[in-house]
């Protein structure tokens, strides 16, 4: 079989050259996308805020100070200016990006695996637990997203955790959905049908085939999503239902400058502004992740 | 080599009736519904050590056949026996054990693979889930799998989509032979694959085959590819077999009026060869609308009164291991 | 049934045709891609001759999906004709014409066949709406006019009850149906020139048969010349009379039918010939061409075949070897068949 050989070595060689599109990083693909770059900037901008606030020498957030109330921005002593209260609003910020993020990446991640769990056993095993679990999602969709929200906190009663697990749970079905489909796609596929040939379980097909190949349309959809949660924990913030005082997320900033608003626009134009670009940043990065990880893309 | 057994022990694989049905509905809300007959009573047997070519057009039932042999798909009826034992009523256990003797290779080798495992993982999972051998045992395994269908162990952390189609069907052939099975379910092995890498995948096969004692059910739609790898051919039509013969035997002397036309209408790759195809008239019915009488008929040139009256045609010998589904043979083949 | 043979047809073509109908010269195609430009043809010359029907063979990445493309000037970025010319007869150069230009071009004296006709006929749209579009759009008929024609062509390419078919939708109709519908819109202009890439190797064999023969008698009736891409040696011995052999965006061998199959002269088309299982080769290894198509973005030095071929020698890794025309009207790229050597 010398012939055979030699073709197996000279085969061996194409992946060499297939190297080029192929390999390139995820990370690379996405750089070549200028907004997704923008994108990532916001995204780590205000990480970076919700992670230094500790470690900067920043005022005490929650120091109140009479005599600087509503400062403007450049006033000695606060670079953006304070508030109501003569709390400096630099700080506020920075702090309040600890609890905004928080919130949202928790409810985000609460949502992505209870949704994922659901969409996943009703778009896997069909039957009556589809129809269980697509029903419940479909009495989830048919409310109004800010409503169902509502309805939980009255529920639970208002607070940091109560909030979260209000946005949270709006957002599962949005989850659920998304990995139904797929995973409706993927049982279907070939190589779902050849690891049962090979007498792999339910877990594992569940598992390492078809969460596995899910994975990039989940990544996309949590950071989509992530945006969403932020506006979402900072509206119930504004409507005093999320974070309690004293402390603060960039959404209870916002309530309290609007009084203001006349008199000093700032207090509530920078967490307003903060809320915007962090939103537009998650969303910016999402959409390049969409793109970078389309396997049609990466054909080309 | 297994063609040159003089006593052939009992077969590997022995169907009798068996039967596949889907359930179908005709429109969304309630309507006509029915069943369509995929697989239809199909008895078949497959010797140690052979290749049994299976041919049909699409539709016809070849890879749902397949399937319920490989336990992808339950049966609707009939039994299937696997060395002697049942195979259709075995339990979790049971059929965990089978799935280490009988194996299947997909068509679309690009479909067939996980696209976010490696090589190696791939190879490695059958090994994984049997619970064979330790860590290191199973990467020497696989690494002696890798050389058995020719690619370089090197490449074992590459994705499937870094490989080109040929490579990618070596790799799924040597993941349904990670558990050293008896029986090889092909369906379609070469069919996406370029003509001149097709010929690889197909010399590689016959290779495996001697060196591994494997038996092949070998299903495809390309009757040269067929006629060079079969021992043995059976043909199908509508869920039905309509002729079974020796690879010699049909090539030269096809007896049902489908096998001519199939035959008849192959392109041949020499333009000094005079044509006198049979243009087989329409389409395949649909398998949920069968005719009365033999499912041929519809298409069929020699068709008689007897086809469309009578009940359907048996599946008959007519010499010696040649069996044929048609009533009208003596006349068709008293007149050519 | 016996079907006559459309290489009657040549002998009979041969002594009115002068000028060719179509003149591809050194075609250039290339592709932007993220690992740089990918010249999926690559300086790729041909002609056919009215009421000629030449066989482009190749595997995938051959370059002849493109090549039928760049025609019809259907190349849409990141892709573009980068060099060379398609002179048909009486139009001009084709990649000089503006996009309403070639609008008029295409579907009335150029049209085309695709492998897949689920996908290249409108999912929404009514069969016989389709056909009519085009008699619409290249004879200024009225939509009554055309659709009566459109029954008509439907019944032309054998298909029973053409005035209940143009009614239906693609989804109703069977693979071969579908393929039949597709040549009939086609021919609904009279081409002169048709291009069917691929046109029956989703189509089971039977059907490809039927198929087959409603190529050659649609060919027949209408003298269309006819640019047939396959990767099917089978289907080029039964309908092409000239053959054009492609590899990695070059044609490496041209030549007519029977040249082609009893003297090829390029390795590669050996080689594919060879590897071709037939009656006689059972019990044998196939001769398979080892290693596989080259990447286009990763070309070997010399010639492009140089690294899978038998012959290989001296002047392959030097220089890319020309389209030589050789006796009987035969041309090859090879080296083997080349005495102008490079030193």
């Amino acid at each position: 079989m010398s012939g055979q050989t030699s073709q197996i070595a000279a085969e061996g060689k194409a992946p060499e050259a297939e190297k080029g599109p192929a390999r390139q990083s995820l990370l690379s693909r996405l750089a070549q996308n200028r907004l997704s770059l923008v994108g990532a900037f916001l995204v780590a901008v205000s990480i970076f805020m919700a992670i230094s606030a500790p470690f900067l020498p920043l005022a005490d957030p929650n120091a109140v100070n009479t005599s600087d109330r509503l400062a403007d921005i450049g006033a000695p002593g606060h670079l953006l200016g304070a508030d109501e209260l003569g709390r400096d609003i630099l700080s506020r910020l920075f702090w309040g990006a600890r609890i905004t993020l928080a919130v949202a990446l928790a409810a985000t991640a609460i949502a992505m695996t209870v949704g994922t769990i659901m969409g996943l056993v009703s778009g896997y095993f069909l039957g009556w637990a589809d129809t269980v679990i697509s029903r419940v999602v479909d009495v989830l969709m048919a409310f109004p997203y800010f409503l169902l929200a509502l309805s939980v906190i009255a529920i639970l009663g208002p607070g940091l955790l109560n909030g979260m697990l209000a946005v949270a749970l709006v957002n599962v079905p949005f989850f659920a959905r998304i990995v139904r489909g797929t995973t409706l796609s993927l049982r279907e596929s070939d190589f779902v049908l050849a690891a049962r040939g090979m007498g792999a379980g339910h877990t594992r097909i569940l598992f390492r085939h078809i969460l596995m190949n899910s994975v990039s349309t989940l990544i996309v959809a949590t950071t989509l999503n992530i945006g969403w949660m932020i506006t979402a924990a900072a509206a119930l913030s504004f409507l005093g239902l999320g974070v309690q005082p004293p402390t603060s997320d960039w959404g209870t900033m916002l309530a309290s400058g609007r009084q203001y608003l006349s008199a000093a626009p700032h207090t509530s134009l920078l967490p307003g502004l903060a809320i915007f670009f962090t939103v537009l940043g998650f969303n910016l990065l999402g959409d390049g992740l969409r793109d970078a990880l389309d396997p049609r893309m990466r054909e080309v | 080599m297994s063609r040159l057994q003089v006593v052939p022990p009992k077969p590997i694989l022995q169907l009798s009736d068996l039967k596949r049905y889907f359930n179908v509905s005709d429109s969304l809300i309630g309507g006509a519904s029915g069943s369509l007959r995929a697989v239809d009573g199909v008895t078949l047997d497959i010797k140690r050590g052979e290749t049994l070519g299976l041919v049909g057009e699409s539709g016809c039932g070849k890879s749902t056949l397949g399937r319920v042999i490989a336990r992808l798909m339950p049966a609707t009826g009939g039994e299937v026996e696997f060395e002697g034992r049942d195979i259709l009523g075995l339990d979790r256990k049971g059929l965990l054990a089978l799935r280490r003797d009988i194996q299947s290779v997909f068509q679309d080798p690009c479909a067939s693979l996980n696209p976010r495992m490696t090589a190696f993982s791939i190879i490695e999972e059958p090994l994984v889930i049997h619970r064979q051998g330790s860590r290191e045992e199973r990467r020497a395994r696989v690494n002696e799998l890798f050389e058995l269908v020719g690619l370089r162990p090197e490449y074992s952390d590459r994705y499937p989509h870094e490989f080109s189609g040929g490579q990618r069907q070596r790799i799924g052939i040597a993941r349904a032979l990670a558990l050293n099975p008896k029986l090889l379910i092909l369906d379609e092995p070469v069919s996406a694959l370029d003509v001149s890498i097709q010929a690889q995948i197909i010399n590689l096969l016959e290779d495996l085959q001697k060196r591994l004692g494997l038996t092949y059910l070998f299903i495809s739609h390309d009757l040269s590819v067929v006629r060079h790898i079969a021992d043995r051919v059976a043909v199908m039509y509508l869920g039905q077999i309509v002729e079974l013969a020796d690879n010699e035997d049909f090539y030269a002397r096809p007896m049902h009026p489908y096998s001519m036309a199939l035959l008849s209408a192959l392109p041949v790759p020499d333009p000094h060869v005079a044509r006198n195809r049979i243009i087989l008239k329409g389409d395949l019915p649909s398998p949920a609308n069968l005719p009365k009488g033999c499912r041929f008929q519809s298409r069929c040139q020699h068709v008689s009164e007897k086809c469309r009256q009578a009940p359907e045609p048996p599946l008959e010998e007519v010499a010696p291991g040649h069996k044929v589904r048609c009533w009208n043979l003596a006349d068709i083949h008293r007149k050519q | 049934m016996t079907v006559h043979s459309p290489k009657a047809k040549a002998a009979d073509m041969d002594d009115k045709t002068d000028a060719p109908l179509l003149q591809v010269r050194n075609l250039r195609t290339e592709f932007d891609t993220h690992a740089g430009v990918l010249h999926a043809v690559d300086d790729v010359s041909f002609s056919v001759d009215p009421g000629q029907v030449l066989g482009v063979v190749g595997e995938s990445g051959s370059g002849k999906s493109v090549t039928a493309l760049s025609i019809m000037g259907l190349i849409a970025r990141p892709g573009r004709v980068a060099a060379g010319s398609i002179e048909l007869a009486g139009h001009g150069d084709l990649t000089t014409k503006t996009a309403a230009e070639m609008r008029k071009i295409r579907g009335d004296v150029i049209s085309m066949i695709f492998q897949e006709p689920m996908t290249s006929l409108n999912p929404v749209f009514r069969i016989g709406w389709q056909i009519a579009e085009a008699l619409q759009l290249h004879r200024d008929m009225g939509r009554k006019e055309a659709m009566e024609q459109a029954t008509d062509l439907l019944a032309r390419v054998g298909i029973a009850s053409p005035e209940k078919r143009v009614r239906e939708f693609p989804h109703q109709l069977s693979g071969g149906m579908r393929q039949r519908a597709m040549i009939a819109m086609a021919m609904a202009c009279a081409p002169q020139l048709l291009l069917a890439d691929e046109p029956t190797t989703a189509l089971d064999v039977t059907v490809q048969a039927q198929i087959l023969d409603l190529m050659v008698q649609m060919q027949h009736a209408e003298g269309a010349a006819v640019i047939l891409i396959t990767h099917d040696m089978g289907v080029i011995a039964e309908m092409a009379q000239k053959v054009a052999v492609m590899y990695a965006g070059v044609v490496v061998e041209e030549a007519s039918v029977g040249e082609i199959f009893d003297t090829p002269l390029h390795p590669y088309t050996q080689g594919l010939l060879a590897s071709i299982p037939r009656g006689n080769s059972r019990g044998q290894e196939l001769q398979a061409i080892p290693g596989l198509v080259p990447n286009l973005l990763h070309l070997p030095t010399g010639c492009r075949f140089r690294e899978r071929c038998p012959a290989a020698h001296g002047p392959c890794a030097k220089a890319e070897p020309p389209l030589k025309a050789m006796p009987h009207g035969h041309k090859v790229r090879c080296w083997l068949h080349n005495t102008e050597v490079p030193e």
